[in-house]
């Protein structure tokens, strides 16, 4: 059994996770937690040493790590999480945070793989699968690093990703300059931040529940009935996890012609009360099960895309709106190629 | 009759029937929009052009489904060869899906415009309607016509003249059936001295897109013509562009 670490300060006693906390993640996780509660640079130095790549599965770290610096001061986990992926860059090193993580600076994310805030790792739910995905994917794009014999990273991204043949030119111009060459022993961690914040994270490649179920016509519980059907185009590459599912975009219409017979190129949303009834739901049900626009009660037009309710760009507070009542929010319109900027509600005239 | 030939809905031979199949209109389409990504740093001229990069962008969502609609401009900034009186060249692609109630539509246009004006406009229109209620060629290519709102909002002048009757935008010219590619490629060749348009022009990328549309688009065109000529001599290759009209 591999051991994970979870690194705190001294600072707050309640702070590192309690006996019931640590059972939760060590059941399912299937490893052996290790809490490390660090007083001074000195400890930390000497836990350094012990650290054994191979018999280490991550370390989870406290993002404000408090009066442990030099002298003593606030230190930010960001400079001991490079010293650790310097020390051993086959360690994924993940980060912890009372806060949430838009309200921490960008460039201080990227040195940690990514972030989970506190109180859910230590809570009843602790995103079990979203952690053994990390884990294991960022395990498995090590494996490829240590097998690269040659290949250029391009190939490589390819073969963890696995995209659709349809998309596979596409997916090629999106990965980003530093990842397309050879790989360092370092690579690992900005391929595992892209593959997990940009390429599963902003729209484009694939498709979140919520956007899957808009570009069927359907609301979210529609779509939990048409879930399974949908099997065929569910992202299966390295770092997929199932408390974060993903579709690939290019792959839905084929998915649903296996369920309904589709005519060339009519949009996929316009059939979905047949969708629905191919899986048996009555029609009196299927009118609770449809998309509706948000902002336009009662309106029977078919929502076509996904948009954040401000500009807050909260993660989860996204709705299905109609495309002329969004604008593109302007800090996506220069994003790579092969991904779609971000849309924010903004109606033009209250409907 | 060659067997390959296809039947209208009316039991009408029916030729052009690839120039008239909006899947394959669109695969042509998404295949060259596809090449062109990927060739984006390949092209000397490309990176520089921010209407060509920002047109790229409106493309992603069209590249990860085909099933929705397309509606991208671009701008070039070229010199005419003959009065070298500075222009700028907009071209033009519209796709529009077929809904349940609605058939599908495809434009391509290419706009000549001035600091003041609008100069010149043609497009060239894909009829899908099996049955059109008005008697057309198709493709075919049109002068004139109305601006497009797309186009208005890409000009600098907030009042533009418009250099022709906006009434009217017959006759309807038997056209070549054109593509995004092929488009572009025809402007190309009309503007290859002007800076931003001649490094396209000596790029294999851009070339092998070319050739890869040529044979898309132009080939099942040209051997349905010659089919015709070859083995339908008195219906006429003219005549049989023209979509059966609804009754």
């Amino acid at each position: 059994m591999k051991t994970l670490y979870w690194i705190d300060d001294t600072h707050d006693k309640s702070k590192p996770p309690n006996e019931a906390a640590k059972r939760r993640l060590e059941n399912g996780l299937n490893v052996h937690l290790q809490v490390e509660t660090i007083k001074d640079r000195e400890q930390f130095g000497k836990l350094l040493l012990t650290l054994v790549g191979k018999r280490t599965c991550g370390v989870l770290m406290d993002y404000e790590l408090t009066a442990v610096g030099e002298e003593g001061q606030m230190t930010f986990g960001t400079t001991w999480a490079a010293e650790i992926r310097a020390a051993h860059p086959s360690i994924p090193v993940i980060g912890i945070s009372h806060k949430r993580e838009c309200e921490i600076p960008k460039f201080r994310l990227e040195s940690f793989l990514a972030f989970f805030q506190r109180d859910l790792l230590m809570g009843l739910h602790p995103p079990l699968k979203d952690i053994d995905a990390m884990l294991s994917g960022y395990s498995a794009v090590c494996r490829t690093l240590k097998k690269q014999d040659g290949k250029s990273g391009v190939d490589l991204m390819v073969g963890l990703v696995k995209p659709p043949a349809n998309v596979a030119g596409l997916f090629k111009a999106a990965i980003p300059s530093n990842l397309r060459g050879r790989w360092d022993e370092e690579t690992p961690h900005v391929v595992g931040r892209w593959l997990w914040h940009d390429f599963q994270g902003l729209p484009g490649f694939l498709f979140d529940q919520l956007g899957v179920a808009t570009h069927l016509g359907l609301n979210l519980k529609g779509f939990e009935r048409m879930r399974a059907k949908l099997d065929a185009a569910r992202y299966q590459g390295v770092f997929s996890s199932d408390e974060r599912p993903r579709w690939w975009v290019c792959a839905i219409r084929e998915a649903v012609q296996k369920i309904i017979s589709v005519p060339a190129n009519v949009r996929v949303s316009s059939l979905r009360q047949e969708l629905l009834a191919s899986v048996g739901v009555n029609q009196d049900e299927r009118k609770t099960l449809l998309a509706r626009p948000y902002g336009r009660k009662g309106s029977d037009e078919i929502p076509d895309c996904v948009a954040y309710r401000d500009d807050e760009r909260e993660e989860d507070d996204c709705v299905q709106s109609l495309f002329g009542d969004t604008i593109v929010d302007e800090r996506d319109v220069n994003s790579a190629f092969g991904f779609e900027a971000r849309r924010v509600y903004a109606p033009r005239s209250k409907p | 009759m060659s067997k390959n030939c296809k039947r209208s809905p009316a039991g009408e031979p029916w030729y052009f029937a690839d120039s008239r199949d909006y899947a394959k209109v669109v695969a042509a389409e998404h295949a060259f929009f596809d090449g062109l990504v990927a060739a984006k740093n390949n092209i000397s001229t490309m990176p520089g052009n921010q209407s060509l990069q920002a047109a790229l962008r409106e493309v992603t969502p069209f590249l990860h489904d085909q099933d929705r609609p397309l509606n991208i401009l671009v701008k070039f900034a070229v010199t005419d060869p003959r009065s070298q009186a500075a222009h700028t060249l907009l071209l033009g692609t519209r796709l529009q899906p077929p809904q349940p109630k609605s058939h599908a539509q495809v434009t391509h246009f290419l706009c000549l415009a001035d600091a003041e004006s609008f100069l010149a406009k043609v497009h060239i229109d894909f009829d899908f309607h099996p049955e059109a209620e008005e008697k057309k060629p198709s493709p075919h290519v049109q002068m004139g016509g109305r601006v497009f709102t797309s186009l208005l909002g890409q000009h600098p002048h907030s009042r533009p003249t418009v250099c022709w009757n906006e009434g009217i935008d017959k006759p309807r010219l038997p056209s070549l059936p054109i593509c995004t590619a092929l488009l572009w490629h025809w402007a190309f060749l009309e503007y290859s001295d002007s800076e931003q348009v001649s490094g396209f022009l000596t790029a294999w990328h851009w070339n092998e897109l070319v050739k890869k549309a040529e044979a898309a688009v132009l080939r099942p065109y040209f051997m349905d013509g010659l089919r015709i000529i070859d083995e339908r001599p008195e219906k006429g290759f003219l005549k049989a562009l023209y979509v059966p009209v609804a009754k």
